[in-house]
C-alpha cells in the first residue's frame, strides 16, 4: 500500500528524515513511533505531498507520488497532530467541503455523515461553526472528514491527542475496521501502550534513520516496547 | 517581563517588513532598502496634501493674528482623522491576537499585556499623526521662523497628540469589543459598527476642503468656538505656537486620558479577550448532502473566509461598497453630475472625449483599494496544510482566490461602469468598452495581489490584521493599482484626443486583459509551484 525508499528530507544543513526505508501492507495498522524532533511529522508530510522530498521514492498503492500526487492524494487521507480546520465554516459544512474535493456521492456522504457523527456523538453540533469547538470536536471533525472519502491509507500525526477515552476507544475500532477491508493505517503515537496494543507493525525513528522496524513481536520481542524504545534511544 | 511582551509585539510588527517567510530569512538589506523608499514615497506623497491644505490656510490665519487656530484647527484634523480610521483596527490589535489564550495562562498580569498593545497602537497612531502634523509644522516654521522652543513645543505636541489617538482609538475599539461581545454575530456587528467609523472617516476627509473654506470665511467665530467648546485644542494650538505653559497643559491632559483609557480598558480586557458573544446555538438535524464539484467548494470556501473576517471584508471589500453607493448617487444625480462636467470641461477647454477615461481611472482607483487576492494566500495560515494535501492541481485554489476577488470587485466596478456610461451619455459601444476595460483593470489588479501573495506571503501570524493591513503584498499591490490606473487613463486620454474615447478605452482594457493574462498564466504554472511548497 505504501513503500518509501531511501527517503530524505533536509531543512538547511539538517538531514530531519535521512534515507528512510518503510513498507506498510494493506491490512496493516503501522506504529511510527520516535522522540521529538526524530521525524515523523516529516515524514508523515512528505508522504501526503505537503513536504517535497530531498531524495528518495514514495509509492501509494502503486503509483508514484513525484509523478502523480493528484492520483494518490485521492487515495490517502492525512489528519496532522494540531487540527488547524477552517474556523469560519460550520462542521457540516466543512465535512461537505471535503467531500465535494474528493468526489465523494451524496449518498455517501450523508450516510457517512451520519454514521461517524453519530459514533463520535459529534452529529448535532454539525451545524455550528468550527470556531466555537473545542480541541476534542475539532479532532474528531478531522476524524470525520478523513474517513469521509473512504480512503485506501490514512496517515494520522498523533490522533489520540485530545480525544476522550469513548473516542479513543471509537477510533481504535474505525482504524481496525478499515484494515479489514483492505485497506492501511500509519499513524505516529508517543503512547507506546496505544502502539503495543494496536499496532500490526511499528517503526522506531532517531534523528531521521529507521533504527528498528517490523510486527510487534520482531521489535520489542519479550519486553515492552517501552524497554526497547528507552533502550533504542539511549 | 514589560521589555519581553514588547520585543514579542515589535518583532511581529516587524517581521512583516524584514523577514522573508517563504524563504524563512531575513530579508536582505536592498529589500528592506526598498521597502522604507517605497513607504517614504507614499507618506511623501500623502504628507504633501496636507502641507498644500496647511499653505492654503496659514496666510489667512497669521494675518489675523491667530497663529494658535492654525495647529488647533488642524490638531482637531489630527484625532479627527486619526481616531476614526485607525477605530476598528484597534479593536482587532487589542483582542483579537491568536495568543491570546496562550498569554492569558502565563503569569502576566492581563494590565501588562494590555498596555503593551496599547503601545502598538500608539506605534501606529504615531505614523497617522505625523502624516498630518509634520507637513503642517513645516508650513508654519518654514513661513515664520519661530524660535527654537516653538518647534521643540510642536514635537513635544506630536507626542501628546499621538497619546490622545491612542485614548480615543482604543475606548472605540473597547466600545467594539464591548458591543459585538454582546451581540450572536460577531462579524456583522463589527463589520456595521466599523463602516459607521468608515463612512464618518470619508465624510470627514472629502468635506475637509468645505471646512477649511468655512472656517477661513468665518476665523473670528472659529476662534471663539475653540475658546468655549474646544479649550484644550487652544491650549494646543497656543504651546504649538510657542508658548510653554499651554503646551505642559494638554500635555498633561494627554497623559492622564491615556491613564485614565488604561484604568477602564484593563478591567475588561479578559472579559473581552475570552468572550466568545451571545453563541445563537443551531442543531443540525441531518438530511441529504448535495454534492458540488472542486471549483465551486473551492471558491465557497474562500467566500466563507472572507464573509467569515470582519477585518479581511472591511479592508479588501469597502471599494465595492464604494462602487455600488457610487452608482446609486450617480443614478439620483445624474443631472447635477453631467453639469458638473460640462462646467469642468469648459474651463478646461477640453472636448468631452476624455469623460470616460476619467471614469475609468475613477474605478481603477476605488476598485485597487480592494486588494482582497493580495492577502488571500496569507490568511490560510496554519490551515494551509489542507489545501496541499488535497487531491487538486495547487494552481486550482490559486484561481478560486483569483474568482473571489472579481466576484467581489468586477461585479460592483462592471455596475459603475454602466451607470456612469449611461449618465454621462456615452453611447453604447464606449458604455461597453468603459465595463470591459473597468473588468480587464480588476482582473489586473486582483492576478498581480495574488503573485505578489504568492511572492511575499505571511503564513505565521497571530492576529489577521498583519496579513490583511500590513503585508507587503498588499502595500505593492495597492501601489500597483494607483500606479496603473494613472498610467492607463493617461493613456487613454492621450490616446482619445485623437482616436477617439471608444478606441482609447478598447486599447486600455487590451493591454490591461493582456497584462493580466500573462500574471494569470504565470500563477497558474510558477505560481501554482510556489503554492505548493509554501510551509
Amino acid at each position: 500500500m505504501l513503500n518509501i525508499e531511501k527517503l530524505t528530507k533536509c531543512f538547511g544543513e539538517k538531514r530531519a528524515v535521512d534515507g528512510l526505508d518503510l513498507h506498510i501492507r494493506p491490512g496493516e495498522i503501522y506504529g511510527f513511533i520516535g522522540h521529538n524532533g526524530a521525524g515523523k511529522t516529516t515524514t508523515l508530510k512528505c508522504v501526503v505531498g505537503i513536504l517535497r522530498p530531498d531524495e528518495g521514492k514514495i509509492t501509494i498503492d502503486g503509483v508514484s507520488l513525484a509523478d502523480n500526487p493528484i492520483e494518490c492524494k485521492r487515495r490517502i487521507a492525512y489528519i496532522p497532530d494540531n487540527p488547524d480546520l477552517y474556523e469560519f465554516m460550520t462542521g457540516v459544512r466543512y465535512l461537505n467541503f471535503v467531500a465535494d474535493i474528493y468526489g465523494v456521492s451524496s449518498a455517501d456522504r450523508t450516510e457517512r455523515i451520519a454514521k461517524y457523527g453519530d459514533l463520535f456523538e459529534l452529529t448535532k453540533d454539525l451545524a455550528q461553526p468550527i470556531s466555537a469547538y473545542s480541541h476534542g470536536m475539532k479532532q474528531k471533525l478531522a476524524i470525520i472528514s478523513a474517513w469521509i472519502h473512504d480512503p485506501k491509507l490514512i496517515l494520522m500525526d498523533e490522533p489520540f491527542v485530545g480525544l476522550d477515552p469513548k473516542a479513543a476507544h471509537t477510533l481504535k475500532l474505525m482504524m481496525r475496521e478499515v484494515c479489514d477491508a483492505g485497506g492501511a493505517i500509519f499513524f505516529s503515537t508517543h503512547v507506546l501502550e496505544v502502539a503495543e496494543k494496536l499496532c500490526d507493525k511499528v517503526a522506531i525513528i532517531k534523528e531521521g534513520r529507521l533504527i528498528r522496524s517490523g510486527t510487534m513481536e520482531e521489535v520489542k520481542g519479550d519486553d515492552s516496547l517501552e524497554a526497547v524504545f528507552l533502550e533504542l534511544e539511549e | 517581563m514589560l521589555k519581553a511582551l514588547l520585543k514579542k509585539e515589535l518583532a511581529q510588527l516587524g517581521r512583516v517588513y524584514f523577514y522573508d517567510s517563504r524563504r524563512k530569512k531575513q530579508r536582505s538589506p536592498a529589500a528592506i532598502a526598498g521597502f522604507v523608499l517605497i513607504m517614504l514615497f507614499a507618506f511623501l506623497s500623502i504628507g504633501m496634501l496636507f502641507y498644500m491644505m496647511a499653505d492654503s490656510t496659514l496666510p489667512a490665519i497669521h494675518e489675523a493674528g491667530l497663529d494658535w487656530l492654525y495647529f488647533a484647527f488642524f490638531g482637531l484634523i489630527v484625532l479627527g482623522l486619526g481616531v476614526i480610521g485607525s477605530a476598528f483596527m484597534t479593536n482587532s490589535i487589542l483582542y483579537k491576537a491568536k495568543d491570546n489564550e496562550l498569554l492569558l495562562s502565563m503569569p502576566i498580569p492581563p494590565a501588562r499585556l494590555l498596555f503593551v498593545r496599547m503601545l502598538t497602537v500608539l506605534i501606529i497612531s504615531f505614523f497617522f499623526c505625523a502624516l498630518v502634523w509634520t507637513p503642517v509644522m513645516i508650513r508654519y516654521d518654514a513661513a515664520l521662523h519661530p524660535p527654537f522652543t516653538a518647534v521643540l513645543l510642536q514635537l513635544l505636541l506630536l507626542l501628546a497628540l499621538t497619546l490622545l489617538v491612542t485614548v480615543f482609538s482604543c475606548l472605540l475599539g473597547w466600545l467594539v469589543g464591548l458591543l459585538s461581545s454582546r451581540i450572536s454575530n460577531k462579524t456583522a456587528a463589527t463589520v456595521i459598527l466599523s463602516l459607521v467609523f468608515i463612512v464618518g472617516y470619508y465624510v470627514l476627509y472629502f468635506n475637509m476642503r468645505g471646512m477649511i473654506d468655512r472656517f477661513l470665511a468665518n476665523l473670528g467665530g472659529a476662534s471663539e468656538s475653540f475658546s468655549r467648546w474646544g479649550w484644550p485644542l487652544k491650549q494646543l494650538g497656543l504651546g504649538a505656537s510657542g508658548r510653554l505653559l499651554p503646551a505642559l497643559i494638554f500635555t498633561l491632559i494627554a497623559v492622564v486620558l491615556f491613564i485614565s483609557a488604561y484604568a477602564v480598558l484593563s478591567a475588561t480586557l479578559v472579559n473581552i479577550m475570552t468572550s466568545t458573544g451571545k453563541v445563537k446555538r443551531s442543531v443540525y438535524r441531518g438530511g441529504r448532502e448535495k454534492q458540488g464539484d472542486i471549483a465551486s467548494a473551492l471558491l465557497m470556501k474562500e467566500f466563507k473566509r472572507f464573509t467569515g473576517s470582519a477585518i479581511y471584508l472591511l479592508n479588501a471589500g469597502l471599494g465595492a461598497l464604494i462602487m455600488v453607493s457610487l452608482a446609486v448617487f450617480a443614478l439620483i444625480k445624474a443631472g447635477t453630475i453631467n453639469e458638473v462636467i460640462d462646467g469642468v470641461l469648459s474651463r478646461a477647454g477640453v472636448g468631452p472625449g476624455i469623460v470616460p477615461l476619467i471614469a475609468f481611472g475613477l474605478i481603477g482607483l476605488i476598485s485597487s483599494t480592494d486588494c482582497t487576492s493580495a492577502s488571500s494566500v496569507s490568511l490560510e495560515g496554519n490551515t494551509l496544510w489542507q489545501l496541499q494535501s488535497m487531491p487538486v492541481d495547487p494552481a486550482e485554489p490559486l484561481m478560486a482566490k483569483l474568482r473571489l476577488h472579481l466576484l467581489v470587485n468586477a461585479v460592483p466596478a462592471a455596475i459603475l461602469a454602466l451607470v456612469l456610461g449611461v449618465v454621462i451619455n456615452a453611447g453604447w459601444l464606449t458604455t461597453v468598452l468603459l465595463v470591459a476595460a473597468s473588468c480587464c483593470f480588476v482582473w489586473l489588479c486582483g492576478a498581480f495581489g495574488l503573485m505578489m501573495n504568492l511572492k511575499k506571503p505571511l503564513l505565521d501570524w497571530t492576529n489577521e490584521t498583519v496579513p490583511v493591513k500590513q503585508g507587503m503584498a498588499v502595500l505593492f499591490t495597492m501601489l500597483f493599482g494607483f500606479i496603473g490606473g494613472v498610467v492607463l487613463t493617461g493613456l487613454g486620454i492621450l490616446l482619445a484626443s485623437f482616436a477617439g474615447p471608444a478606441a482609447a478605452l478598447a486599447v486600455v482594457a487590451l493591454i490591461a486583459a493582456g497584462a493580466a493574462l500573462a500574471v494569470t498564466r504565470w500563477i497558474k504554472r510558477s505560481g501554482a509551484g510556489i503554492f505548493a511548497e509554501l510551509s
